[in-house]
């Protein structure tokens, strides 16, 4: 099965407690895996103050999740954000491959010898 | 004779480049390739942004085609998640 890697970015509700905001997190990686999905990381971004109010909150806890699975997960990951209610905003992204410049880098180095 | 105005042959030539005393841009995404470039960091987004957060065009900033488009949707990216606005005027 062909694996892709994902990227999530999620924002809980500030106002949750810390064991909430766990639970949240345990339940994310829970889906991931089973849909037969691996984590990579789990990263805490932070609070942080909202560029404009999002579900009536003016801040916001944000997480990002990396992993890869088939298409399934991301469908199945992102209904339960959507149907959550600690979930005031999420964005699925394919990382990008662009990332690391390696023409850039190779055609530098022919210049400078 | 009023030859207050200059002929219209000079003023186009005043108007070209080389006495506009500008300097070339260059693109700051090739001039140092490992710069970052991320839609989860607005520090680096904001630079291309105006004050009422519309995104400036290429022409102005000096970036290449190729980056302008990453900036492009990592602006996109980032006002989704709300890390910078659509607009700093809302309507009522």
């Amino acid at each position: 099965m062909s694996e892709k890697p994902y990227e999530t970015v999620y924002i809980l509700r500030p106002d949750l407690t810390d064991e909430g905001t766990k639970k949240n997190n345990d339940k994310v990686s829970e889906l991931v895996q089973r849909h037969s999905g691996q984590i990579e990381q789990i990263k805490d971004l932070g609070k942080k103050l909202l560029a404009y109010p999002v579900a009536k909150q003016t801040k916001g806890h944000y997480f990002q999740v990396n992993f890869r699975g088939p298409g399934k997960v991301v469908e199945e990951l992102e209904r339960h954000l959507k149907l959550s209610e600690d979930v005031i905003r999420f964005l699925t992204v394919r990382p990008d491959v662009h990332e690391i410049r390696p023409l850039f880098e190779t055609s530098f180095q022919e210049v400078s010898e | 004779m009023s030859y207050s105005r200059t002929p219209s042959t000079t003023s186009e030539f005043s108007a070209g480049p080389q006495n506009r005393k500008q300097r070339k841009k260059v693109c700051r995404f090739c001039a140092d390739y490992k710069f970052p470039l991320d839609y989860k960091e607005p520090k680096i987004l904001i630079p291309f942004l105006t004050e009422r957060g519309k995104m400036i065009p290429r022409r102005v900033t000096g970036n290449c085609a190729f980056h302008q488009r990453r900036i492009q949707e990592a602006i996109k990216r980032a006002r989704i998640l709300a890390l910078i606005p659509f607009t700093t005027i809302h309507q009522p």
